[in-house]
């Protein structure tokens, strides 16, 4: 619809018809870039928020009405910040790695069908694209802490990429489970393969569920994996020297990668955007029949929110681990059991279809 | 979208020469590394371009993850007193790197371009028109055909593949395990 | 089920490596001490591969895995002697074992791995088994080559493993090529796409860098630069490994793709001469000045490989043949040598200063020596004059104008005789030095055997030299097409016009 629009502006201004794709491609990436902004200035404010529910505080409620402005206030405070490089530093490096870290987020954001069929980038490895695209990511974190000249910079990107590694591994198993269900490494196959509540992937793969969620919080360097960061002891891990823009993308994008991992689960484990009853209520009504990818982008929104209120929920409760106890628990614990999941479910898949 | 595609196609090409270029004349090491990093991320892409998806997502997920953070990781161990440039200081070497490459360059396009001529007979005819060549490769790029060539015709090196690695687990876990002596 | 009886019946010798490997693994992981009964299952489970090997029906060529694997009377002759030579090396390996009795296990595993590597190399049918095999044999032999803990040895087996990178990376260059243009990996479809369509040139090219990378495993030019560091810093047995095993492995695949696959190509026999030239006179120019015979044995084994390559690019039967036989010599003086160097080494390497006044104090080890490196010089009744002798013969039947081809060989072997005899001569010296000897049961047998068999074939040397004419008239199909071939390129030196 959208894309004839184009290609009608495009003769009536006389232009090359060639350039039509391009135009869509970045349009398409626009509003998947316009979403995730969204997201995130909403996420902010949440995560403050639930934070303070769950800990028995106010949290902001100055900044406009009962402190919904706050995040945007915040944003605008980082963009008229300084910009400052240290002495020390590698400047090239040190601009570059929040922009790597950045921009494979978008990618991500283009690879989750937000409603059928509406994925920015169609393939059909999406899963296997995206698993591998997010952890492209890390590559920032490591130029960032080495560029930066600072040893608690370091040994922050240090931590995330020991981290990073060790989590993967399970990460992508755990995956690999549901691909078995389903026979398709297409998240919108997946998606359909899960239309109500009884198919929901979560009810085979419990196991895998798990796993991917804790992967998902170390990948995230989230509580209880947040030793990359972890202010008492690194003052603020690898954006130590960061300030200004550069700190707000690599804000923006931490958030932005929550949003992403938790809208995967969903789609992974809980059906993704098909409604848990089977049929959609837009779907009865016949006007709104053509738009019913509205009502899909609902469900998708409302079960991933359920999920990054439960992430929220585990950073308020539990504490953080030991490194040796970090690695310990990736490699003795979560990656048999993840190995032992793929076993159970291919079992499943074998003996009862 | 034919033309979108070959642009991509072509910038990311490019890309791959350019950064595998500068990944030999960079001046420090890390940039070597990373410049290295997006040769392995573009080659990643060109797959994406010829709709090999799960070529790509290997490629990006193998190279482009995997060993650029063992390379990363290695640099960050290493630390700053790297040595500068190694081979490149001097200028002989260069001349004579620049005269192999020309060499090969040119017997490769004198060998190769009768090949590549459309008149000739052989070589290409045997994947069809043009129009069949892209749907094999399309078949080709699947993640079912790649399981079924390598679960049916290449089972054996398959297997193979699992011992070797076994191998090279248990020398790796050899030579970097410090013996009671050495400690 | 009929696929599985295939495999069964044709893949039994490398099921029981397999297994064995697997089985090894886990003695490593449960104990660090059984080294005497470890020693007992490898040796049993080697014989019977071995055995596995010689029952097999080689009267048919027959394939498994839907044709990526061979078994011809020439694939399983190689195989015997892969395996003939990893018996050999673990009884060689005995020092080592005793004096360091750790990680006996995974020393004894990455023979067996290696050695399954160059069985199924020797065997393979397409590119990717090639390859994986290839990386299976080398990938083991870097860790071999690493066992000792020590900065030299570790330095050596890093230089080992850059330059095995890049000949993997060169041959990967070739097959690649080959398959953009044919669309295939089986050996079989790229040599009916070589003969029907415009292939000649790019096969030439490709079938160069494929059996350029290749020559790695044989340490010739271009890639020989690791042999004297690694075989010097190397335990002593996987020096031995590495160059009779290792390279009998090469070969057996370099003589398959040159017969099956690059088959006609003319331009290939080119560079096999040349590779061959450059080599033997390399191998034997840096041989001169060397003092420590474990880098001697180096250089040597580069200038022998230089032969055998030199009778290769004949193509005829005959060469073949020979070269077939030169490959069994070579092993057998090889390991002649090696055991003798591993009773005299004390851990700082063995010179020709330190073999001095050998003749005198031990004259039975200094006999073994004599007979084995005078046999690797070339010298009558022993059997390394009559490989030489034979080489000789199939190039002067290959035609008069390959004489100054000839010649050329002939200088080569007068200037190898220099440094044989060199460490010969040092053992003769009035002037004695310190010798310490290990001997043990199992090096004895490797010894004792070996140079028994060095002289034995040297005088009753008729039925080994049938047995490679048979070896070599098996793979005869292929010999005789590129006979005809030879002829068309010596009367009408340009290039055959395939399209």
């Amino acid at each position: 619809m959208i894309k004839a629009l184009i290609a009608k502006l495009f003769s009536y201004f006389s232009l090359p018809h060639i350039l039509v794709g391009f135009v869509w491609v970045v349009f398409k990436f626009a509003v998947i870039a316009a979403i995730m902004v969204v997201v995130v200035l909403m996420l902010v404010l949440m995560e403050r928020r639930v934070l303070a529910v769950l800990t028995i505080r106010k949290g902001p409620n100055r900044v406009g009405p009962n402190g919904l402005l706050q995040t945007i206030a915040d944003a605008i405070k980082l963009l008229f910040k300084e910009d400052i490089v240290p002495t020390g530093a590698d400047r090239v490096l040190f601009t570059l790695a929040p922009v790597l870290f950045f921009a494979p987020v978008l990618v991500v954001y283009g690879l989750i069908p937000f409603a059928e069929g509406r994925a920015g980038i169609d393939s059909s490895c999406s899963l296997l694209l995206l698993l591998a695209v997010s952890s492209v990511g890390i590559l920032g974190l490591v130029s960032a802490g080495w560029a930066s000249n600072n040893k608690y910079s370091m040994l922050g990107s240090m931590r995330s990429v020991a981290q990073g590694i060790s989590y993967e591994l399970p990460l992508v198993i755990a995956a690999l489970g549901v691909v078995l269900l389903s026979g398709s490494m297409s998240l919108n196959e997946i998606v359909l393969a899960q239309k109500n509540i009884l198919d929901w992937y979560i009810l085979p793969s419990g196991i895998g569920f798990f796993i991917f969620l804790t992967c998902t919080l170390a990948e995230l360097n989230r509580c209880p994996f947040d030793l990359p960061e972890a202010e008492s002891e690194l003052v603020g891990g690898y954006n130590t020297e960061y300030s200004g823009m550069k700190f707000a993308l690599f804000f923006l994008a931490e958030y932005a990668l929550l949003f992403a991992y938790s809208a995967v689960i969903a789609t992974l484990f809980f059906g993704g955007y098909t409604s848990p009853f089977g049929v959609y209520a837009m779907g009865f009504i016949p006007y709104l029949k053509k738009i019913v990818f509205v009502e899909q982008f609902f469900w998708l929104m409302l079960k991933t929110f359920v999920i990054v209120y439960l992430i929220m929920w585990i950073r308020a409760t539990l504490p953080r681990l030991r490194a040796d106890q970090l690695m310990s628990f990736s490699w003795k614990f979560l990656l048999p059991l993840s190995f032992l999941n793929l076993i159970l479910l291919a079992l499943l898949k074998y003996y009862l279809g | 979208m034919e033309f979108l595609n070959s642009a991509v196609f072509l910038i990311f090409a490019a890309m791959i020469i350019f950064s595998s270029v500068f990944a030999v004349f960079a001046h420090k090491i890390e940039y070597s590394v990373l410049s290295a990093v997006v040769c392995f991320l573009s080659v990643g892409a060109l797959f994406l371009t010829l709709s090999a998806d799960f070529i790509g997502a290997s490629q990006i997920m193998i190279y482009g993850v995997g060993v650029s953070i063992l390379l990363a990781f290695a640099i960050m161990f290493t630390g700053k007193d790297s040595p500068k440039s190694l081979y490149l200081t001097n200028p002989l070497r260069v001349f004579l790197g620049f005269v192999l490459v020309l060499t090969f360059l040119s017997v490769l396009i004198f060998f190769i371009s009768p090949v590549l001529d459309p008149k000739s007979d052989g070589a290409f005819s045997s994947y069809g028109s043009f129009a069949a060549q892209i749907e094999s490769i399309r078949q080709i790029g699947t993640a079912k055909f790649i399981g079924r060539r390598i679960f049916c015709d290449y089972v054996l090196p398959f297997e193979l593949l699992s011992l070797l690695l076994l191998a090279g687990i248990v020398g790796v876990g050899y030579l970097a395990g410090g013996s009671k002596k050495d400690v | 089920m009929e696929f599985a009886a295939d495999i069964k019946n044709l893949m039994m010798p490398e099921i029981i490596l397999f297994v064995g490997a697997l089985l090894l693994c886990f003695i490593g992981i449960l104990t660090d001490k059984a080294y005497k009964r470890v020693f007992s299952i490898v040796v049993l489970m080697l014989g019977l591969s071995f055995l596995m090997c010689l029952q097999l029906d080689t009267d048919t060529v027959s394939m498994a895995f839907g044709g990526s694997f061979l078994i011809s009377k020439f694939t399983v002759f190689f195989k015997e002697l892969i395996l003939a030579g990893t018996i050999s090396t673990i009884f060689l390996s005995d020092k080592y074992i005793k004096q360091n009795q750790k990680s006996v296990a995974e020393f004894y595993m990455l023979l067996f791995v290696a050695a399954l590597g160059g069985m199924i190399l020797v065997s393979s049918r397409d590119f990717i088994t090639m390859f994986v095999a290839l990386e299976t044999l080398s990938i083991s032999s870097y860790i071999l080559s690493g066992f000792i803990k020590e900065k030299n040895s570790q330095e050596a087996t890093l230089k080992y493993l850059v330059t095995g990178c890049v000949a993997s990376a060169v041959i990967l260059y070739g097959v690649s090529l080959l398959y953009g243009m044919s669309g295939s990996l089986r050996f079989d479809v790229i040599f009916a796409a070589i003969k029907s369509a415009s292939m000649f040139n790019i096969a030439a090219l490709s079938g160069t860098l494929v059996i350029s990378g290749l020559c790695f495993k044989l340490a010739t030019i271009p890639f020989y630069n690791w042999a004297p560091d690694v075989y010097e810093k190397s335990p002593l047995a996987v020096s031995a490994f590495l160059s009779t095993v290792s390279k009998v492995a090469g070969f057996g695949i370099i003589i398959r793709l040159v017969s099956e696959l690059f088959n006609g190509i003319w331009i290939l026999y080119l560079v096999l001469g040349l590779i061959a030239l450059v080599s033997m006179a390399i191998g034997n120019l840096l041989g001169l000045c060397e003092e420590n015979v474990k880098r001697l044995m180096a250089y040597s084994s580069i200038a022998h490989a230089g032969y055998i390559l030199a009778v290769l690019a004949l193509g005829s039967t005959l060469s073949l043949s020979s070269a077939v036989f030169y490959i069994i010599t070579y092993l057998l003086m090889n390991f002649a040598a090696w055991s003798c160097l591993e009773v005299l080494d004390n851990g700082d390497g063995v010179t020709t200063e330190s073999l001095k006044g050998l003749a005198y104090k031990r004259p039975v080890l200094a006999f073994c020596m004599v007979s084995a490196f005078a046999s690797l010089a070339g010298l009558p009744i022993f059997v390394g004059f009559f490989s030489k002798f034979y080489l000789f013969q199939a190039i002067v039947f290959a035609g008069f104008l390959l004489y100054p081809f000839l010649c050329f060989v002939l200088l080569n072997s007068l200037i190898a005789l220099y440094y044989y005899f060199k460490v010969i001569r040092a053992m003769f010296d009035e002037q004695e030095s310190e010798q310490t000897v290990f001997w043990s049961k199992r090096l004895a047998v490797v010894l004792v055997f070996s140079t028994v068999m060095v002289l034995l074939t040297g005088i009753f040397s008729s039925p080994v030299i049938t047995y490679s004419q048979q070896i070599a008239q098996s793979q005869m199909p292929a010999v005789i097409q590129y006979e005809a071939i030879k002829g068309t390129y010596f009367d009408n030196p340009r290039p055959i016009s395939v399209r």
